[in-house]
């Protein structure tokens, strides 16, 4: 044996009870699990008293581009992701002919918040084709890739400019469905569609212009090979979600395809949204049909600045209106010792302070606050013998209104709904968005959030029922061969953590894109060591290795 | 003002702020229709000030009770 | 298996605008009427730029929100 994991708490991925044992690895594969192994192997771990977990699958990320210069999609797979799906909400690097490419970057821009430098320099286009793009990935891949085809990318192959325009005719049609099977011939894991996004002008992505007739002589081709369909539903508007999931249940029960829709999340402001939707999987799923919608795990931050009037205040109308004011007249407004305390008076009535506290700085401009990023309203109000509302005003007016500010946990953050929910054997966790919207929150962590605040504070999964949700259900989900359990003949992808420690980080700026492009990440707490196919790929005291074992998996 | 019972024409019954799949704060509102249906619709922050402006309102909650048309108004360029 | 009824919707074939949508959709009505309608439906298509139109993936109901809820 290559490696030998000895004295685990095996959580195998079956949602079985955990039990104590020792793992095997030789040649990538699994060869022992369970009793007492008596060989020794080149490499031990020791991993009394902690969880042996199949790795994490991760089945809704946008590190696409990343991947190219960063095959260890950092920071997933400290996070225990061992297995990413990038290509998703229509878009993906391939299939797409050169004179497409600046297009593309632009649709890749507006969701990714990729700067430009991750295109100008940061990697070579050596492809046009599917397998093309994946040869450039294969090179330098520490994490496993089940790669997507983008629907828009492949109508924009197809009818060119004419893909934002118009209804594909027969023979485009026809051409689109040749060059999605010489993408699954390739190793795609499904296609991917939207009904929502837009590029850098604010135009819907080609993939929206597509009739039902087009996604169905699609969803036909993946029949061909029983692959997965991903879309993006317009998850903002319930009766519409609700549509959606009965045009996926015909195509799934039309072409025996699994389809999954991403995101379905609760809100305060919509309580009646996941259980209409919910109701309907329900009913869709009991006929055969699979539709299997993705809930994230962490609750929804809002970030805001004083540049712009948001929402946020419109709970304070006197705040609200100061907003909405022209910019010099707000600032106006705002140093006016007396409509400042109007203000101040409005959002912290008889001294409760509460409403303010919890928000924290996200980022400054000016060098001097740069100690404030990261810290609560609340905490530096105190410091400074002031009141949170306060310090947001004094902040941004010294920050010429470009300070940003987080309200954290305002959507998707009633434990009590979205625990449940999670818990709900039709609910695919996932939907993080890995690598995507860089600029505006980390999309990572999300796995250590679900054992920290849905296994561990609440008991509305067990570990086990946790492990399985995010290993062998996505693995089975997804039609991803012989991943996603702890059991001999699979692939040796394994996450080592501690069940008592294991939770997300803090968000924090990091400046670790090309040229020094700033995005949002956070690191994991309690994870010990992720191997990749036989190798470890990250662990705790080394941090990443150069292994290098990740693989392009496919159905 | 509330919505009318049997009125003629679809109201907004409830305006309320909602967050983003993007990290940006919305504003959702609940539309009530003749047949006692309720709808949804979600406007970024740019398009409810213009509906506000439009229905000459300051707060959310003086969008209660506004006829669904007001709506069409968040396209244009003053909402006015 | 029978399904429960959900909102009624369509979506546009190659072509199609409104009044096509209208005179297929709510034959009963006159054209107005049926535009009228349709657009107090449909919101969603009528609160993005440019106004109304159709793309072919958009979901088009053609009635208004269940009173059940359902």
């Amino acid at each position: 044996m290559d490696l030998i994991i000895r004295n685990g708490r095996i959580v195998d991925g079956t949602g079985l009870p955990a039990y104590q044992g020792d793992l095997g690895i030789a040649d990538g594969r699994i060869v022992h699990v369970g009793g007492r192994i008596a060989a020794t192997a080149a490499r031990e771990i020791d991993a009394a008293g902690r969880v042996v977990a199949p790795g994490f699958i991760d089945p809704h990320t946008h590190f696409d581009v990343q991947l190219l210069w960063d095959g260890e999609a950092r920071p997933a797979l400290e996070h225990g992701i061992t297995t990413v799906v990038p290509g998703n909400c229509s878009l993906s690097l391939a299939p797409l002919k050169a004179e497409h490419r600046p297009r593309l970057v632009g649709m890749f821009q507006q969701i990714e918040e990729m700067p430009n430098a991750a295109f100008d320099g940061a990697f070579e286009w050596t492809w046009e084709s599917f397998d093309g793009y994946l040869d450039a990935l294969r090179a330098k891949l520490s994490v496993n890739v089940a790669p997507l085809a983008g629907h828009s990318v492949i109508r924009l192959w197809v009818m060119g400019d004419a893909a934002t325009e118009r209804a594909a005719n027969a023979e485009e049609l026809a051409a689109m469905q040749d060059l999605l099977r010489r993408c699954l011939e390739a190793g795609a894991i499904g296609l991917s569609t939207s009904f929502v996004d837009v590029d850098e002008n604010l135009q819907p992505v080609p993939s929206r212009y597509a009739h039902f007739e087009e996604l169905d002589a699609l969803a036909a081709v993946l029949g061909e090979y029983g692959r997965m369909l991903q879309v993006v539903p317009e998850f903002y508007a319930t009766d519409i979600t609700l549509a959606r999931v009965d045009q996926l249940a015909e195509l799934s029960l039309a072409h025996q395809i699994p389809t999954t829709f991403s995101p379905l999340f609760d809100s305060a402001a919509n309580p009646d949204n996941v259980s209409r939707v919910m109701a309907r999987v329900e009913e869709q799923m009991a006929r055969g049909a699979r539709v299997w919608p993705q809930v994230q795990t962490r609750p929804i931050d809002i970030s805001f600045t004083f540049d712009v009037a948001s929402l946020l205040f419109a709970a304070t109308p006197g705040w609200y209106r100061t907003m909405r004011l022209p910019r010099e007249e707000k600032i106006a407004a705002l140093r006016d010792p007396e409509q400042l305390e109007a203000l101040i008076a409005e959002a912290e009535p008889g001294g409760d302070t509460g409403r303010f506290a919890r928000v924290k700085v996200r980022a400054v401009t000016r060098a001097e606050d740069e100690t404030l990023v990261g810290r609560s309203l609340g905490e530096i109000a105190a410091e400074r013998g002031s009141t949170p509302a306060r310090v947001m005003v004094e902040l941004s007016l010294a920050n010429d209104l470009d300070a940003c500010f987080v309200a954290t946990d305002l959507g998707h953050d009633d434990p009590a709904r979205v625990g449940p929910l999670l818990a709900h054997p039709l609910v695919h966790i996932g939907a993080s968005d890995g690598g995507a919207h860089i600029q505006s929150f980390a999309t990572y962590g999300d796995t250590g959030y679900l054992f920290s605040r849905f296994v561990r504070d609440r008991h509305d999964l067990t570990l086990e029922q946790a492990v399985k949700k995010i290993t062998a259900d996505t693995a089975r989900i997804w039609g991803i061969p012989q991943r996603g359990l702890l059991q001999p003949g699979f692939a040796a992808d394994v996450t080592i953590f501690d069940a008592e420690a294991i939770a997300r980080g803090d968000e924090v700026a990091a400046h670790d894109m090309p040229e020094g492009g700033m995005r949002y990440v956070r690191g994991a707490q309690g994870i010990d060591t992720v191997i990749v196919n036989g190798a470890v790929a990250w662990n705790a005291v080394d941090g990443y290795t150069t292994a290098a074992t990740g693989q392009v998996v496919s159905a | 003002m509330g919505a009318e019972a049997g009125s003629e024409e679809a109201r907004i019954e409830r305006a309320l702020v909602a967050p983003g799949h993007d990290g940006s704060a919305e504003l959702l509102l609940r539309i009530r229709h003749r047949n006692g249906g309720l709808d949804s619709v979600t406007l970024d922050a740019q398009a409810a000030e213009r509906l506000l402006d439009h229905c000459g309102a300051n707060e959310l909650e003086q969008l209660v009770g506004q006829s669904w048309r007001h709506l069409l108004h968040v396209l244009d360029e003053t909402g006015a | 298996m029978t399904l429960s009824r959900a909102r009624a919707f369509t979506t546009a074939r190659p072509g199609e605008d409104w009044p096509d949508i209208a005179r297929r959709s709510l034959a009963d009505l006159d054209e107005s009427a049926a535009l009228e309608a349709l657009k107090s439906w449909n919101l969603h298509l009528f609160l993005r730029q440019p106004r109304g139109r159709i793309l072919g993936c958009d979901v088009i109901f053609t009635e208004p929100p269940r009173s059940d809820g359902g």
